[in-house]
């Protein structure tokens, strides 16, 4: 499902240039559900924006689901993303003017799926996310538990193939953080392909794979259950 | 996205700062209101003033004593020229075939007075046929009679307002009326006509032009006024009458005015005008686009992570470029509606309070104006919303 060959990036800042990722060999296969620790500053986000198209990578090859994606102009990545991938984010990233309904429809408004369509799809992601009943609310109306599951449901609203999600319950408390984990482990189920990064042995230990980031580079694969080993041996608890 | 979803994120986000938004939405009003209102006047000025003109007819020719070198212009200031006579109007009229009729015309200013009641008036002497010219009508009586030029009669055709001022709720007409030192019979009332050509027509005092010549002491005629035979070209007319008067006067000391000529001078002026008018409202929309490219800077800056979200869940540049496109023409063209209306309003006022100049906002005042708002507004909100398809997806989320 993801094929990473010898990816690189680097970033210029000032004169000084910082490797952020360096040589990663990598293959997820489609289902799979991998998390990516690793210490503040090792690459992890950077790469799950690589495996997103967020990011061009200055070195490598990548593909997603067998179609080559190196060297596609930015439009074809943006057709990529739609079409294959959705993202979560740490602070969730919902638009405070909409509600919950119209966060959910916005990556169908720029897909161009009609109106009448859209709206009985949001709420039926709503309802998966358990939120039918907060259609109407707005982001400031919700807890950040649910504002998390809008976010997933939004993600999730044109049938992505792969979802990433960068410390998805790293502003939550543990309660609201684990209903996260669930909704993500019954989608993973379900067949999605998951990638989430985390500095949380709790989180990462639900993955089946752990890949381990020290400065750019993979140190270590390791499966999840080995993950509360891996927090003494890496120091990873500190962002 | 559709049309609906696009008016929708881009008036959602507006709302979001209403002050912020309204300020820019007065200075957008402020510029289109001063462009709609500005070209209307002119528009009016010009409708106006041509109309002055049309009353005199393009198939009138002026000819005035005294010569100039600008065409259009005025003459008769300096110099000393030849007197224009009666007789010159008449040989004009005999002999250019181009000319079907002339109008004597000498012009002064006299107090005309019924008993106590007494004002001030312009005394137009002139001949019958000034009736035709004028398509003056009359209330009451009879116009100035046919009849010898030479011979004046002490007769006069008041306008219908100098009439109700001297003769209030009586009909003048075989009543007498002084001008000056002279005693006049009043033989005839025009017709209500309003102002042309910055003559109050109502005010107006006919007289027989021999005795206005006498009145006022003069030997030449202030104008006279020849109508072109029907189809005649007022250029040949014009060399006709100057050879005519050349060989009369021995010399070329008379003026003759088109009325391509003075609409000729009269649309230069109103083309200076209308420029200076522009530049005016040109400065007023640059301001006011000015404020349009501030606030989509903000906007954009303060949505940096929205659009890196947008980026991230699939939406392509061009898309993020024409919503923000979306919201400054949003912003624009409300602003546009607001001063335009507004323009219009004072466009009424003005008309209302002055009811013969025909104020108005021509259809396609409102139609550029409101084109106008829109190119200002896409146009100075294009560097803002290409600084948002700019952005680094990631660096846009990672913004606070
Ligand atoms: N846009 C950027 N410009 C410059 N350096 C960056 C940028 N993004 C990330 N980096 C650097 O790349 C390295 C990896 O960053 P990141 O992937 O965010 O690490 P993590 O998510 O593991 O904390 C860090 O040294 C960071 O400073
Ligand atoms: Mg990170």
């Amino acid at each position: 499902m993801i094929r990473l060959e010898g990816i690189g990036k680097a970033f210029h800042v000032g004169e000084h240039v910082v490797h952020a990722l360096a040589d990663i060999d990598e293959v997820i296969r489609e289902g799979e559900h991998v998390s990516i620790m690793g210490p503040s500053g090792s690459g992890k986000s950077t790469l799950l924006n690589v495996i997103g198209c967020l990011t061009d990578p200055t070195s490598g090859r990548m593909s997603l689901d067998d179609r080559d994606v190196s060297g596609l102009d930015s439009d074809a990545l943006a057709h990529i993303r739609q079409d294959l991938i959705g993202f979560v984010f740490q602070s969730y990233q919902l638009i405070s003017r909409l509600d919950a309904l119209g966060n959910v429809e916005l990556p169908m408004v720029f897909a161009g799926i009609p109106r009448s369509e859209r709206t009985e799809r949001a709420s039926e992601l709503l309802r998966l996310v358990g939120l039918e009943d907060r259609g109407h609310h707005r982001p400031s109306e919700l807890s950040g538990g649910q504002q998390q599951r809008v976010a997933i449901a939004r993600a999730m609203v044109l049938n992505p193939r792969i979802l990433l999600a960068d410390e998805p319950t790293g502003n939550l408390d543990s309660d609201s953080g684990e209903q996260i984990l669930q909704l993500l482990d019954d989608l993973n189920d379900k067949g999605l392909t998951i990638v989430v990064v985390t500095h949380d042995p709790a989180v990462a230990r639900r993955s089946d794979r752990i890949l381990v980031l020290r400065d750019g580079r993979i140190a270590r694969r390791v499966s999840g259950s080995e993950a509360t080993d891996l927090a003494s041996l890496f120091g990873v608890t500190e962002t | 996205m559709t049309f609906v979803d696009l008016m929708r994120l881009a008036f959602t986000a507006l709302i979001r700062h209403p002050l912020r938004a309204g300020l820019t939405l007065l200075g957008i009003s402020v510029g289109i209101g001063s462009v709609a209102l500005l070209t209307s006047l002119g528009e009016s000025a010009r409708v106006y003033i041509e109309s002055q003109f049309e009353f005199i007819g393009s198939d009138i020719l002026v000819i005035l004593p005294g010569r100039t070198e600008t065409t259009g212009a005025i003459p008769g200031i300096g110099g000393a020229p030849n007197d224009l006579t009666l007789d010159d109007a008449q040989s004009i009229q005999r002999s250019v075939g181009r000319v079907q009729l002339t109008v004597p015309i000498a012009l002064g200013t006299e107090t005309v007075s019924h008993g106590e009641r007494a004002r001030q008036c312009v005394i137009m002497s002139t001949v019958t046929d000034m009736q035709d010219l004028l398509e003056l009508d009359l209330v009451s009586g009879s116009f100035l009679p046919e009849g010898d030029f030479t011979r004046g009669a002490p007769v006069v055709v008041l306008g219908s307002k100098i009439a109700r001022e001297l003769f209030p709720g009586t009909n003048p007409v075989g009543q007498n009326a002084r001008i000056g030192d002279w005693r006049m019979r009043v033989i005839g009332v025009t017709e209500v006509r309003g102002t042309h050509l910055g003559v109050d027509m109502d005010e107006l005092v006919l007289i027989p032009v021999a005795t206005g010549m006498r009145m006022f002491n003069r030997t030449s005629l202030t104008r006279v006024m020849a109508r072109l035979t029907p189809g005649a070209d007022p250029a040949a007319a014009e060399v006709d009458i100057l050879a005519l008067m050349e060989d009369r006067h021995d010399e070329l000391d008379v003026t003759v005015v088109t009325p391509g000529a003075i609409l000729g001078t009269v649309s230069g002026i109103l083309d200076a005008l209308s420029a200076a008018l522009a530049g005016i409202a040109a400065i007023s929309l640059i301001v006011a686009g000015i404020g349009i490219m501030n606030v989509m800077l903000v906007s954009v800056s303060e949505r940096t992570p929205e659009v890196g979200l947008l980026l991230a869940i699939g939406a392509v540049r061009r898309q993020i470029m024409v919503l923000f496109l979306a919201e400054a023409a949003l912003l624009s063209l409300a602003g546009g509606l607001l001063g335009l209306g507004g323009g219009m309003a004072i466009i009424q006022i003005v008309g209302s309070l002055y009811p013969e100049f025909p104020a108005a906002t021509p259809t396609w005042v409102s139609g550029a104006s409101l084109s106008l708002a829109l190119i200002v507004g896409i146009g100075f909100g294009i560097v803002p919303a290409r600084g948002a398809t700019r952005l680094d997806p990631v660096v846009a989320l990672s913004r606070k």
